[in-house]
C-alpha cells in the first residue's frame, strides 16, 4: 500500500481523537507484539505522551514495518466489536477506508480484511500476506496426466493450445473462489485458498473443475482425445514466498504427494484433515481409498448412473 | 445470427426482402469469386445463402458441390427467380433452405430461421461424432443477440426448460413461510445465473419454479448444455447458497415450440407449446430427472447423446432421460465418467 500524507494525516487524527495512548498501544500489540510508543519514541515514559505526537509515532513504525493494510483491519475490528467490552469509535475510519479503495483494495466483512479489488490485479499473497511469514493455506494441487505422451503425439501449437484452454478454465475456477494460482509450470500447478472454509473452497474448486474439464472435454475440447488432470488437496502452514517452489514446505510435499501418487486421472483426492471439514452435503460423495502409511485418503470423481 | 451472402450483384442482393429484413448487422454481402477461399473461415457456425440468380444449372451445382464440401458450414439457396426447376435437388446438395421468388419477398421471420436451423440440426445426424465441437467452451462469448430479435406480442420460436423444485408440499410442511420463500429466492437466483451464461431468461416463474426461454435462433443449442450445467452445478448450489438443511431436489424438462412472446403479463398467454411442456414438466417427470422431448433431443449435441437415454412416450411424443451424474444425486454411483 502506498502510503502518502493524506494517509498520514488521516491515520493520526483517526488515532488521536478516538483513544487513549495505552488504548493505542494494546491496539497496535494486535499487530506488533510487545510494541511500546515511549520505548520507540524515547520518549521519557515517566510524562504522558500528548496523544497525537503518540498517533504520529505509531503510524510511522506501522508504516515503516509493512503493517499498515493489517493494521486498519485491526482498527475495523476494534470499532466494530469495541476492545475488552470497551467501545471505540473511530469517526474518521470510512474515510480510511475509503482511501484505501482507492488504491485498489476492498475490505471483504466476510473474511474481515482487505483483499485487491481489481479483476486483473491479482498477485499471489491476495495484497495483504507478508512475505516470509507462516499461514495456513490449503492448497490445491493440479496435474496434466499423459503430458508427455500429449506433447510427442499432436503438434506443438495445438498442445499449447489445448493447455492453455484447461489452464484458463483452471484459474478461473481458483479465482472465483478467492484463492490464487501459486505456481504453474507447463502442465500443472499449484493453487493457494486462504480465507474463511479455504479447505471447503479449494474441495469445491477442484470438484469444479473435475466437471468443467468434463464438459470441456465432451464438447470444447481440440485435442483428439481428452485432457485429463489429477487434483488433491491438502491444507496446513505454508511460510509464505511469492514463488511456491521456494516455498517448498511439509505441507506443498503432502499435497504433491497425494496427487502424484495417490491419484487417479480424472479425480480429485483429499486429505483427511480436509475431508473432516466437508461436511454432510459434500462428504457422501467421496470415497475412502487408500493413502499414504495405510490410512484413508479421500476421493472424488464424476460418475454417472448406468444406462 | 449472422448470415453471409454470396451472389454475383450485391446491389440486387440487398433488396432482396427476406435478407434486408435481418438488418445490415445480420448481413455480410460477398461475390461469388470470394466463395471458395472464404468457406473455411466461416465454418464456425453463420448461415450462407448462394444466390443463384443468373447461373446455369452446372455453375450452381458446382458452387453448391463447393460449399457442401465443407460440412460444418450451413448453407440455404437464394433462387428470387425460381430459376431452379428441381427445388429438392439443392437439398440432395446438402441445403438446409431454399428461399424462392416467394419467400424472398417477404420478411424473413424467426419462426422460419429456427425451422431452418432445426432442420439442419436433425440432418446432421450421423455426421462425424469424434470431429471438433462448433461448442464453444465459453457459450457466454458465444450467445449472440438472439434475444433482439425478439418482439414482444408476436409469435417467436423456443426451447422450453421446465424447472421445479420436487416435493413442494413437504417443503410446506417442514419450513416457515418466510425461510421457504428465502431459500425459493436463492433457487431462482441459482437457476437465474446459470440460464444467463446460456442465453435464457426465466418467462413464467412461480414460487417453486417454471419456464426459461432459450431463442431458438442461437447457432449453437445451448438450452440441453444448460441443462447439463444446471445438473452439474446443483451440488455447489447446496453447499453454498442453498438455506435448506439437505439437497434440494428439482426436476426440469425440455421442449421446442412456439409462443408469443410478452414481457411480463404472461397471465393471459394461450400456447399449446407452453400448456405441453408445463404438463411434461408437472405430470410425466419425476423427481430429479432431467427429460428431453424428440425435438428437444435432436437440439442435443452429437457427444452429449450417450448421456441420453430412451423414456418412453408421453402425449405421442418420444421422451428422452439425461442421465445424473454423481454429484447431483448426492451419492456416487456405480458407472464411468466417460463415454469415449
Amino acid at each position: 500500500m502506498k502510503v502518502n500524507s493524506r494517509i498520514a494525516s488521516l491515520f493520526v487524527s483517526a488515532l488521536s481523537q478516538s483513544m487513549p495512548v495505552e488504548l493505542m498501544q494494546k491496539v497496535v500489540r494486535k499487530v506488533i507484539p510487545n510494541y511500546d510508543v515511549y520505548e520507540r519514541s524515547g520518549f521519557p515514559a515517566a510524562i504522558p505522551m500528548p496523544r497525537a505526537d503518540a498517533a504520529r509515532h505509531i503510524f510511522k513504525d506501522i508504516a515503516r514495518e509493512g503493517f499498515l493494510v493489517k493494521f486498519v483491519e485491526v482498527l475495523i475490528e476494534v470499532s466494530t466489536q469495541g476492545y475488552m467490552s470497551r467501545e471505540v469509535r473511530i469517526p474518521l475510519l470510512p474515510r480510511i477506508i475509503a482511501e484505501m479503495e482507492d488504491q485498489g483494495y476492498r475490505y471483504s466483512a466476510a473474511k474481515g480484511i482487505f483483499v485487491e479489488a481489481g479483476e486483473h490485479e491479482r498477485t499471489m499473497g491476495w495484497g495483504t500476506l507478508r512475505e516470509g511469514h507462516t499461514y495456513e493455506f490449503a492448497l490445491l494441487c493440479v496435474d496434466v496426466v499423459g503430458n508427455s505422451e500429449i506433447v510427442r503425439r499432436y503438434p506443438r501449437s495445438q498442445v499449447a493450445e489445448a493447455f492453455a484452454s484447461v489452464r484458463g478454465m483452471i484459474t478461473r475456477q481458483v479465482e472465483k473462489r478467492d484463492g490464487r494460482i501459486w505456481e504453474w509450470e507447463g502442465d500443472g500447478g499449484l493453487a493457494a485458498f486462504y480465507f474463511l472454509d479455504k479447505t471447503i473452497q479449494a474441495t469445491l474448486c477442484g470438484m469444479e473443475i473435475v466437471n468443467e474439464l468434463f464438459v470441456y472435454n465432451l464438447l470444447g475440447r481440440t485435442l483428439p482425445e481428452p485432457v485429463r488432470v489429477r487434483l488433491a488437496v491438502h491444507a496446513g502452514p505454508c511460510r509464505f514466498l511469492m514463488s511456491a517452489k521456494e516455498s517448498a514446505g511439509e505441507t506443498i510435499r503432502r499435497a504433491e504427494l497425494l496427487e502424484s501418487r495417490y491419484t487417479h486421472p480424472g479425480c480429485l483426492t483429499v486429505s483427511p484433515g480436509v475431508f473432516t471439514d466437508l461436511g454432510s452435503k459434500l462428504a457422501p460423495l467421496f470415497t475412502a481409498v487408500p493413502g499414504p502409511d495405510n490410512s484413508p485418503i479421500y476421493s472424488y470423481a464424476l460418475e454417472w448412473e448406468k444406462k | 445470427m449472422k448470415a453471409v451472402v454470396f451472389t454475383n450483384s450485391p446491389k440486387r442482393v440487398q433488396k432482396v426482402q427476406f435478407l434486408a429484413s435481418r438488418g445490415t448487422h445480420q448481413l455480410e454481402i460477398r461475390t461469388l469469386s470470394e466463395l471458395k477461399d472464404a468457406l473455411p473461415s466461416l465454418e464456425v457456425a453463420p448461415l450462407v445463402y448462394l444466390d443463384v440468380k443468373g447461373l446455369s444449372e452446372q455453375e450452381h451445382a458446382r458452387l453448391l458441390s463447393v460449399i457442401a464440401a465443407n460440412p460444418r458450414v450451413r448453407f440455404c439457396v437464394l433462387d428470387p427467380a425460381d430459376e431452379i426447376a428441381d427445388v429438392a435437388s439443392v437439398f440432395h446438395a446438402g441445403a438446409v433452405d431454399y428461399i424462392g421468388k416467394g419467400i424472398a419477398s417477404t420478411k424473413a421471420t424467426a419462426k422460419r430461421r429456427g425451422a431452418t436451423l432445426a432442420y439442419a440440426k436433425r440432418i446432421s445426424v450421423g455426421s462425424d461424432a469424434s470431429s471438433p465441437s462448433e461448442v464453444p467452451l465459453d457459450v457466454q462469448a458465444a450467445v449472440s443477440d438472439g434475444w433482439a430479435e425478439i418482439q414482444p406480442g408476436q409469435e417467436h420460436s423456443f426451447a422450453f426448460l421446465f424447472i421445479e423444485v420436487d416435493e413442494a408440499e413437504e417443503l410446506k410442511k417442514r419450513h416457515e413461510p418466510e425461510n421457504l420463500a428465502a431459500a425459493m429466492a436463492t433457487f431462482r437466483e441459482f437457476i437465474e445465473r446459470i440460464v444467463a451464461q446460456h442465453g435464457g431468461r426465466p418467462w413464467m416463474w412461480s414460487r417453486f419454479g417454471g419456464l426459461v426461454l432459450f431463442p431458438l435462433h442461437e447457432p449453437t443449442p445451448f438450452a440441453p448444455i444448460c441443462g447439463l450445467r444446471i445438473l452439474l452445478s446443483s451440488v455447489f448450489y447446496d453447499v453454498e447458497e442453498s438455506l435448506l438443511p439437505g439437497r434440494l431436489s428439482f426436476r426440469m424438462a425440455l421442449s421446442v415450440g412456439s409462443t408469443v412472446y410478452h414481457d411480463g403479463h404472461t397471465g393471459r398467454i394461450v400456447s399449446d407449446a407452453v400448456n405441453s411442456i408445463f404438463h411434461l414438466g408437472r405430470r410425466f417427470t419425476r423427481p430429479g430427472q432431467f427429460l428431453l422431448t424428440a425435438d428437444a433431443h435432436d437440439l442435443v449435441p452429437l457427444q452429449l447423446r450417450g448421456f441420453l437415454q430412451p423414456a418412453g412416450t408421453y402425449e405421442g411424443r418420444r421422451i428422452h432421460r439425461m442421465l445424473r451424474p454423481s454429484s447431483a444425486t448426492g451419492m456416487r454411483e456405480a458407472g464411468s465418467a466417460w463415454a469415449g
